[in-house]
């Protein structure tokens, strides 16, 4: 493995928790990484499995889902649609070979800013030591 | 391809404005009419700026209406083309289940990834990595983990090496095999399809493989039709048409049911193989075959393609096609992942409809003698 693979993470996060948490790591001026980019979605339960793959199409080497802690949902029931769809993402990655350990999926609070940044932290780590994303791509 | 010489390509030009497709389109009915011969009369007279992408992503391509054309224009082939110009202007059609199975064909095509897709396999079903007969699985594995909520699709090979294994051949199976890219084919993806199928065709022609047995008619279809750079010495078959050919070899059980078949397009209209699914389903001892009004090259479209522009058009398909069956028959067979999934789809959100979905393999597998 080149000493220099830096990962590219890209990180769901939903409006009402984990977009507020990273928010606040933010603000609270916590250092993680720069690798991961947040694409914020109103709820996890809205992240389709086809999004996660049109990700590693495009060569994103891991993927993180983060909502809300079980029973904080926003929308009720969004983020237990959201284990199911990772499930079911997790399921193909295993099929496909990419590995259903370079998708993530966490419940971070919009006061756990520090949790946000440990896991993203964590998690980088775990993909650097995994290599780059076995389809290539270009993203 | 350009415009130009697809309209050439498939016989465009020929088209002396009948109407038989318009009436021949699943999509015409009441109140909503898709038009082949409008579609084809607009572009000849205005050229490329006759097209109307929404138009060509909503074509089923399932050749209805060129079986009717008494002018031999390829309508479908016609769609396929200018679907490939499209693509590289970049219009798309509008993809199900947010795209998921077309970026597996695309990673696929990368060439690159070390797949696990025959974990499905058990100890009861015979295979041999030395034989020369090979079946190609297909998408299978990815649509249990995609849509395991319509039934499990690996039944499908399985049943299929069941059944071979009945007749004495224990089939091999590549466990690199891609994505045949029928989809990505008829979506306009074309230099994906192209990849998918160099992969595959490098892969075979390296093996000893004589034969290639397939379950699934799109990639029977797109094998024969598109894999210009396959051995010459390969014979490809369908499974139906394999079975139906060793009838005299299959001992059956006895099943009381009683069943309709729907031809699927690839199958049916694209191949011609309409009989040899019958026949081996009339091999059931007991088992009764009633005919829906459309059948054979009649036949009607399950409803959407290429997992691409499912709407309400797809769901009245559908529906129609399954409330004839449950007035007729017990079951629906298929010998077709597509009709299957798409028909599946249709039963879980309409419960009021009372039949039931098989695959024809997974059916005659069930009806071995033990």
């Amino acid at each position: 493995m080149k000493a220099s693979f830096e990962p590219k993470i890209l990180a769901f996060c939903c409006n009402w928790c984990a977009y507020s948490g990273a928010d606040l790591a933010g603000t609270s001026r916590l250092q993680y990484p720069p690798n991961v980019k947040i694409v914020r979605v109103m709820c996890s339960g809205r992240v389709d499995p086809g999004h996660i793959f049109r990700a590693f199409e495009k060569g994103v080497d891991g993927i993180l889902v983060a909502g809300c802690h079980p029973g904080e949902c926003h929308y009720m029931s969004g983020n237990e649609r959201a284990e199911e769809r990772v499930e079911t993402a997790k399921a193909v990655a295993e099929i496909i070979g990419i590995g259903e350990d370079r998708i993530r999926l966490e419940w971070i609070s919009a006061s756990e800013g520090l949790r946000f940044a440990e896991i993203v932290e964590d998690f980088i780590k775990e993909i650097k030591a995994k290599g780059p994303n076995p389809a290539g791509g270009d993203a | 391809m350009g415009i130009d010489e697809a309209v050439k390509d498939t016989k465009v030009q020929m088209c002396y404005s009948c109407g038989k497709c318009t009436l021949a389109c699943p999509l015409t009915h009441d109140g909503h009419i898709y038009s082949p011969r409008r579609i084809v009369e607009t572009i000849l007279t205005h050229g490329e700026e006759g097209i109307n992408p929404a138009e060509m992503w909503e074509c089923l391509t399932c050749n209805a209406c060129s079986t009717y054309c008494p002018s031999d224009v390829r309508f479908p082939a016609f769609v396929r083309e200018v679907r490939g110009e499209l693509v590289k202007d970049g219009s798309y059609g509008e993809c199900s289940h947010a795209g998921i199975l077309h970026s597996l064909m695309r990673l696929m095509a990368g060439g690159q990834l070390k797949q696990k897709r025959l974990e499905w396999l058990d100890d009861s079903l015979e295979t041999s990595p030395r034989s020369n007969v090979l079946l190609f699985v297909g998408c299978a594995p990815y649509y249990d983990a995609v849509l395991g909520e319509h039934g499990s699709h690996t039944e499908t090979p399985k049943s299929a090496i069941k059944l071979l294994n009945s007749i004495g051949i224990k089939p091999r199976l590549l466990k690199d095999e891609v994505c045949c890219g029928h989809d990505m084919l008829w979506s306009g993806e074309t230099e994906t399809f192209e990849k998918l199928a160099r992969i595959n065709t490098e892969r075979i022609n390296k093996s000893k493989v004589k034969k290639i047995i397939f379950t699934c008619p799109e990639c029977y279809d797109t094998f024969k039709e598109n894999y210009k750079d396959l051995r010459e010495d390969i014979e490809l078959h369908h499974l139906a048409q394999f079975l139906g050919d060793r009838i005299g070899d299959l001992r059956f059980q006895e099943n009381g049911k009683k069943v309709t078949f729907q031809d699927s397009c690839r199958l049916g209209r694209f191949q011609g193989i309409y009989e040899p699914p019958r026949d081996l389903l009339l091999a059931v001892p007991g088992l009764e075959l009633v005919e829906m009004e459309d059948n054979r090259k009649k036949s009607i479209c399950c409803g959407t393609s290429c997992w691409m522009n499912c709407d309400q058009e797809s769901k009245r398909i559908q529906v129609e096609r399954l409330e004839e069956t449950s007035r007729i028959a017990d079951m629906i067979i298929t010998a077709c992942p597509k009709c299957l999934i798409h028909f599946r789809c249709a039963m879980d959100e309409q419960s009021k409809l009372d039949t039931e979905v098989k695959d024809l393999f997974v059916m005659l597998a069930e009806s071995l003698e033990p």
